[in-house]
Order: C-alpha cells, then structure tokens, then sequence
C-alpha cells in the first residue's frame, strides 16, 4: 500500500487575517493549502480540484455553508476527502447536524494551527495514494540524453543509460546527424548493450536503408 | 557445418555476377533468380536465412514489395530481407521497411558494405562488423536517444512505465504521448526514474518516476485524473 505523502488542503473561509497565518503555520508540515473565500468560488475549485481534506468555515458570510457537504458526499470521487468544518458555535444542534452529515471533525473557533495540524494528519495518516492501474498500457516515447562515440557506414555506437535487452527500433537526434544527413535513418539495436560505466551502457545500432550518400558522408570523418 | 542459405533475386545479370563474385569469401549456399516465378518456386521448395531483394524489378511496379508482403504473410519475420534500390531513393527504402524489409543498400552497392550487412543479419561467426569505426569527436557526441515504453500505472505522486529495457536509476527521461496529455493536460514531461524493478515472469523492467515536488499542480492534476476512473 502506498500511503500518501504531501496532502492537498482546501480551506474555505473568508477571514483574510487567519487564513494567511494557517496557511503559513500549517504548509510545508506535508501539507499544500489552497484558500478559497466563498461557496462559489468553493465549488469551481472543487470541479477542477480533489483535496485530501476540505476546512470550511460554517459561518461564510450569508452563505449557507452547511449545503456544500452534500453535494460533496454525493460525488463518488470526493468518497476519501475529509471534510472539516470550523465553527465558534460548537453546539450540540451543530455537532448533531455535522455527524449527520458525515463531517469528519467539527473545529471550534478561533482555530489553532497546532492542533489544526494534529486533526489532519490523524485523520489523513493512513490516506492510501490515489493509484490508478491502466488496463490497456498505452505507448509512451521516451527520450533521454546519449552520446555516439564511433561510427561506420553500417552502424554506431551510443553510450546511454539504458540496457537494451533485445532489438529494438529506436530513433538518435543530434547536430551531427543532422551535418551528415542522418537524422531521418531508420535504427534499430543490434545486440544486448553492454556495460559502460556509473549505469551507462555501450549499444552498437544499426542503420537501416543506407544511401550512397549517406555512405559518403560517413566516410569523410577522417579521424579514426 | 551447414552453409547460410541466401535467396536474391535480380533481373539484371551483369549485378548477379558481381553478387556471385563479392559474397565468394562468405561461403554462402547462394541461390540466385531473375524471374519472380523462380524465386516464389523455391520459396515454396524451401526457407532461406536470408533474402536480398531488388525492388525495381522489370516484371511489374511494385513487385519487389509484393515479394517481401508474401515473405511475412508465409513465412513470417525470422529471415531478414536486404532489399536493394536504385540510387538515393529514400522514400523507396522508407516504403520496403515499412512491409517488412529489414534493411536497404542502394546501388552501386559497395562490397565491404555489403559483406558486414550480411554477416551482421546472418549473425556469422567471427567479426560481424568489419568496416573500421570512426570515432566521433568529443564535442559532436551529444544526442538524443528515444524509443518506446509502455505507461503502466499512474499515482498521484508519480508514475510506472514498463519496458523490456532497464534505464538506469537517476536518468532524466522526456515522455511524450497523447495519454499524458489525457491524464495530466501536459504533451510532455521531464521526470527523473526514481526506483526500477523486474518482473523475471513476464521480463519487464519497470520504472517508478515521481513527479517534481515544486510543481504541485501535477499532483493534484493525477489526483484528479485518477478519482475520476471508473472503479
């Protein structure tokens, strides 16, 4: 199991002054707050966005904070997202109305960043990494830096760090190349690479569809 | 030990002599055709190590390429096909590689060429490469070296690629695939491999990439992405 390391945090109030001071009492504990300061602007965040956790301050204004937990929990992506809600009225009809809810942890006002960080990463300790296996692995062109050392007119040899373990059509971009019109060769590798040093191997590649000119080209490299 | 069957077929006789005479030293077991009908007929006969083919054969346009499709469909892709065009024809080449050609040489064919393209795809014994290497000046040795992989698994914190190749552990790869574009709205990115590991079952290498810390709207993108897929 993969557990998660840097969490997301949503936090929803419109008290300029705390959220400033939580969010730098609390990021960088593992944490990553991203403040918003309406219901509104809540919720197009929430469209883009999956926090491990939401703070919402209960009380926004005239808005009726209390609406935008059901329409969370009715979102099945949102199923391991821990909702918070802060309050300066912690009584029993809130508390009630919050586990109703299925509000994970109802906060009193004026919140303390401390104890803010202990509720969260109680609650977030054993939050798996959201993973995701693909059924159908889709192709992904890799590029990484290399070095040709030596070449004739039938093949080259790269320094790279990667072991080839069977013939494979591969592709080499370089200015020098391109100065003796090879970029657009086709290559493939010959054999299983070789160990080189400090993880890079030696991989002799072969050219495919050799032209005289490209011959010619190769031979005007005096040195050898 | 059993000499290397070689079928090659050509129209042009003056080239046949010179192939006879410059693959001598290789001590092949040469079968040589001029007509389609005769290569077919032994085709049928029997199964060569190796075919080299004309692509411009007088019979018909195209013949040299509806040879090579009837070799993969019957025979399948263990014997390499050198096909042989005329001169600087690169879209000719491109074509018979894309068929199923392995290799191309253009004519006039050189004969030191030649001889290390045949040793090099009949794997034989001794040196396979015998034209002298070059070496590359220092400061025109960099390059960019891409092949595929496959996109395994994604994370929130990183990424799993599989490949039967082994990149070592610290390399910076470039990946570029529509999936990405997909799953984090980026047409590339830069990652470091971060952990490998194989699978001696299915003999895979997989490489776990994380994703930059400083940028935690990758992260959040994944997330995202990966919530959003059906259970």
């Amino acid at each position: 199991m993969n557990i998660a390391k840097i969490f997301d945090i949503l936090l929803v109030d419109d008290d300029e002054d705390l959220t400033n001071l939580l969010n730098k009492q609390i990021s960088g504990s593992g944490f990553r707050v991203h403040i918003e300061k309406d219901l509104n602007s809540a919720k197009s965040y929430l469209n883009q966005h999956i926090p491990h956790a939401i703070i919402l301050d209960i009380n926004l204004g005239t808005d009726l904070s209390w609406s935008l937990i059901p329409w969370i929990r009715e979102q099945s992506h949102f199923q391991t997202t821990k909702i918070f809600i802060s309050s300066s009225d912690m009584s029993r009809g809130n508390i009630l109305k919050a586990k109703a809810l299925g509000v994970d942890e109802l906060l009193a006002k004026p919140l303390n960043a401390a104890a803010l960080v202990q509720k969260l990463k109680k609650n977030l300790r054993a939050t798996e990494a959201a993973s995701y296996n693909i059924p159908h692995p889709p192709s992904i062109e890799c590029s990484l830096y290399a070095k040709h050392v030596k070449i004739n007119e039938i093949s080259l040899v790269v320094v790279a760090p990667v072991k080839f373990s069977e013939k494979t059509d591969i592709k080499i971009q370089s200015d020098f190349l391109n100065e003796i019109r090879l970029n657009e060769i086709k290559m493939r590798t010959v054999d299983q690479s070789k160990p080189a040093s400090d993880g890079t191997y030696n991989t002799e590649v072969t050219f495919r569809g050799m032209t005289e000119l490209m011959a010619q080209n190769i031979r005007k490299i005096k040195k050898k | 030990m059993k000499k290397p069957i070689v079928f090659t077929i050509d129209d042009d006789v003056d080239f046949n002599n010179f192939l006879k005479l410059t693959l001598k030293p290789l001590d092949l077991d040469l079968k040589i055709c001029t007509t389609v009908d005769q290569f077919t007929a032994l085709m049928r006969s029997s199964t060569p190590d190796l075919c080299i083919i004309d692509l411009n054969l007088d019979i018909a346009m195209g013949a040299g390429y509806k040879l090579i499709q009837a070799i993969r469909l019957t025979k399948g892709h263990d014997i390499p096909i050198i096909v042989i065009s005329r001169r600087n024809s690169t879209k000719d080449i491109s074509l018979a590689l894309e068929v199923g050609a392995n290799d191309a040489l253009t004519k006039p064919l050189d004969p030191p060429l030649l001889i290390s393209k045949i040793k090099q795809h009949l794997q034989l014994e001794g040196k396979k490469n015998e034209l002298t290497f070059y070496s590359i000046s220092e400061v025109k040795q960099e390059c960019h070296l891409s092949f595929h992989l496959h996109l395994n698994q994604i994370s929130e914190y990183g990424i799993t690629l599989s490949s039967p190749h082994l990149i070592s552990k610290g390399t910076l790869i470039n990946l570029k695939s529509s999936a990405l574009k997909e799953i984090l709205n980026m047409d590339e990115i830069s990652l470091m491999v971060d952990e490998t590991s194989f699978n001696t079952d299915l003999k895979l290498f997989y490489a776990f990439c994380e994703f930059d810390a400083t940028k935690p709207e990758i992260s959040l993108q994944a997330r995202q992405w990966i919530l959003r897929q059906p259970v």
